[in-house]
């Protein structure tokens, strides 16, 4: 969906966000998450701190941040997820809001990186305790956590900073040398 | 009735070709070098080579979902949206099912690509040639009926065609895939030269083999060479790759016989039943939905296997009640796709030191070693090559439970190698498995909607335990780590290889074409796509479409010559 659509839709009210009522249960804290029934492009900064706590800036090269992940995620959520995905990973959103406003008394966003990656730390726990409880069931839903890496992984490797500058991209390889040799300061090829 | 002495004059043609796919553009490029003024016949739009790849030269990040099909998109053609090759960089040259709705008595997938070029522009590339195991298969097992020809029929022009397609391959001496007019071949990867060398010390007959491939390694014909970069279904502005758009087509125009009427679905084939021929095509213009006639000597039916069927069934007189060279009954009949049910990998601990560079846009080949030589085999009948490959990604099993900056160290190294093996089984020809028209439905153009009723049966299923299992074993006698069965489970036609309902024989009462693609009763139509097929092999099945679509054009100019037509 085109942005324009989205910001559309808000406009319409049926993306529209709602404040959580339940002010009391955060014990004064400043920070009010809010319990979203739509991603809309509000949440891009929230979605690009998550995407970049997941692939953080390095000395090499630059995080998800600033391959534009939360805008990418976006797009991907509103027009290429089934809407038992996009429920899942709306769902999602709102309660790593709500346990950012728990856990930190602010805002995902402005929390600091250490602290960022600490609760992302416990949820990417529990994600992989959730895949090792459904190995045995015949069909699962994923959890909202693997939706999130997925599609910063996906995103950031397909983006133009993510394949040329975190792997090497070669859009006109003119040959094809069956062996070159390999060593761990090698990057990969990106496509 | 009358006649418009000027329009028959005007719309008539020394020979027809309906459909511009890769068997319809070998037969334009044959009658037009052989001076005969060709009117080529496409229901789809024009593709011009190069200037139409609107695709191809986009990086990743320049598509709006980086390649993705939308799901709206999805929801809305399930069918389409199962093939491998359907993606935002590619979907311009594929039908989508609500375009163009089919029946299904039992689930096929049809994938279909309407456009000048057909799926010439999207197909996988792969070339072996079949060879007598193949030929001689129905005869021996008393299975449907015989082939009409034999290798050695068909074997110069094999060689006629790769010589112009240009097929990259090596000369491996393999008599289940006999050798052909090969470019230097591409080269196999070391973990893909380690398997090879391993695979015949434990088996003695399995031979790994680099695919023989329609990718130039050296310029060819004022084409390619091939750049490596593998995105060749958006369509090459290199030739590196055959199509008809880069390499038949233009042939053909060179001659200046060609004439190409887009947009012009073929309705019927006109039926005289004073000469025994027919005279011309009558069609519909997609755009005006006009009815217009077209005359020629010779016709060339290769508008791709269900939908030159479909014009033969749709094509009746009092001669043929029950649709054009059907006095066998078995038009419609016998359709076949290959089974690609089996995908197993596995991870090697080794060549950690070594990496390629460069896409190579092909893979191996295990040749069929089932039913062959010496083995023997109770459950099933034929056998099945493997698309195999190896390949080292990057990232390995850690990535699936870090994140921050060990997750993206992980991801921007390289993980362990990888080998897959992919089966690529024979189907064999069944009665049963059919194409209908449907009996109350047409299409826009008044055509009859097609109704498929096909599905695979014992032979396929036996088959495909024994591919799965005898890879598995394989990797693991290999040495190979996380060997994993991917459960690959495909409808029948999502292989898109679907042949058979036309096919050819020596009696006119059990096949619908001759030994030279002539239809039994009306000896100027030929059928040389996946429609004339008698049986399916397990080889990828275009190289021998166009052997036969210019042995068989070869056949109807002397035929014409000698005044037989």
């Amino acid at each position: 969906m085109l942005r324009k659509t989205f910001i559309n839709r808000l406009a319409l009210g049926s993306g529209s966000a709602l404040l959580l009522p339940a002010a009391s249960l955060l014990q004064g804290c400043e920070y009010k998450p809010t319990l979203r029934t739509a991603l809309t492009d509000a949440d891009i900064p929230l979605l690009d701190e998550l995407g970049n706590t997941i692939i953080p800036d390095t000395m090499s090269s630059p995080g998800a941040k600033a391959a534009d992940i939360g805008e990418y995620m976006l797009v991907m959520y509103s027009d290429c997820m089934p809407w038992e995905e996009q429920n899942i990973f709306l769902n999602g959103i709102n309660e790593l809001d709500s346990r950012a406003a728990q856990t930190f008394s602010g805002s995902f966003v402005e929390a600091d990186s250490t602290q960022k990656l600490e609760l992302l730390e416990v949820v990417q726990t529990e994600a992989t305790a959730y895949q090792l409880k459904m190995e045995k069931e015949e069909k699962t839903l994923p959890h909202y956590f693997d939706l999130l890496k997925g599609l910063t992984i996906s995103g950031y490797f397909s983006s133009e900073i993510g394949m040329t500058q975190a792997r090497n991209y070669l859009p006109l390889p003119g040959k094809f040398e069956a062996y070159i040799p390999y060593d761990q300061d090698n990057k990969p090829w990106a496509t | 009735m009358y006649i418009n002495g000027k329009a028959i004059t005007e719309n008539t043609y020394d020979a027809i070709v309906i459909g511009s796919g890769i068997s319809g553009g070998w037969a334009a490029k044959e009658l037009c070098e052989k001076g005969l003024k060709t009117l080529v016949l496409e229901r789809g739009r024009m593709v011009v080579h190069i200037k139409d790849y609107t695709t191809a030269s986009m990086h990743p990040w320049e598509f709006e979902h980086r390649g993705v099909i939308p799901q709206k998109i999805k929801e809305e053609n399930p069918v389409i949206s199962r093939c491998y090759a359907f993606s935002e960089a590619t979907e311009h040259f594929f039908v989508k099912d609500t375009e163009h709705p089919y029946e299904q008595t039992k689930p096929f997938d049809w994938i279909r690509g309407y456009q000048v070029g057909g799926k010439s522009l999207l197909w996988a590339r792969w070339t072996q040639r079949w060879s007598d195991l193949d030929f001689e298969a129905n005869a021996k097992e008393g299975i449907a009926i015989d082939w009409p020809i034999r290798y050695k029929d068909i074997a110069p022009w094999y060689s006629y065609v790769e010589k112009f397609v240009g097929i990259s391959g090596n000369r491996d001496g393999l008599s289940v895939i006999p050798d052909g007019e090969f470019l230097p071949p591409m080269e196999m990867n070391c973990l893909e030269k380690h398997v090879k060398e391993q695979l015949t010390k434990q088996y003695k007959d399995r031979h790994l083999v680099i695919s023989r491939t329609a990718n130039l390694t050296t310029r060819h014909k004022g084409r390619g060479p091939c750049q490596y970069r593998s995105l060749c279904n958006r369509g090459c502005p290199f030739g590196g790759y055959f199509s008809s758009n880069s390499s038949t087509l233009p042939a053909a125009e060179k001659t200046g016989n060609l004439t190409i009427r887009p947009f012009s679905v073929a309705q019927s084939i006109i039926y005289d039943e004073t000469t025994e021929k027919v005279t011309g095509v009558r069609i519909v213009d997609t755009n005006t939905k006009e009815s217009i006639e077209y005359f020629a000597k010779i016709i060339f039916v290769n508008g791709s296997t269900l939908n030159s069927t479909l014009l033969l069934m749709n094509s009746t007189s009092s001669r043929f009640p029950d649709g054009m060279g059907n006095d066998c009954g078995e038009l419609g009949h016998n359709l076949m796709d290959h089974n690609y049910n089996c995908k197993v990998q596995g991870e090697y601990d080794g060549f950690k030191n070594k990496y390629y560079s460069g896409r190579r846009p092909t893979g191996t080949y295990l040749a069929r070693f089932r039913n062959f030589g010496k083995d023997k085999q109770k459950d099933f009948r034929r056998g099945y090559a493997y698309a195999a490959g190896g390949s080292r990604p990057a990232q390995s099993e850690l990535s699936k439970i870090v994140i921050g900056e060990t997750l993206k160290t992980d991801l921007t190294r390289l993980g362990p190698w990888k080998f897959g093996f992919s089966g690529m089984g024979e189907c064999l020809p069944y009665h049963e498995n059919k194409i209908t028209l449907s009996k109350d439905r047409t299409d826009e153009w008044g055509m009859p909607i097609l109704n498929i009723d096909a599905e695979y049966k014992e032979n396929e299923t036996a088959m495909t335990k024994d591919m799965v299992n005898t890879a598995l074993e394989m990797l693991d006698s290999l040495n190979f780590k996380n060997i994993e069965d991917k459960k690959q489970v495909r409808n029948i036609g999502l292989n898109i290889h679907e042949m058979g309902t036309a096919r050819m024989g020596h009696d006119p009462k059990t096949s619908v074409l001759n030994g030279n693609n002539q239809v039994w009763g009306a000896k100027n139509v030929f059928v040389t796509d996946g429609a004339c097929m008698t049986s399916s092999a397990c080889q990828n099945p275009s190289l021998t479409y166009m052997a036969l679509t210019a042995r068989a054009a070869d056949f109807a100019v002397s035929e014409l010559k000698k005044m037989n037509l």
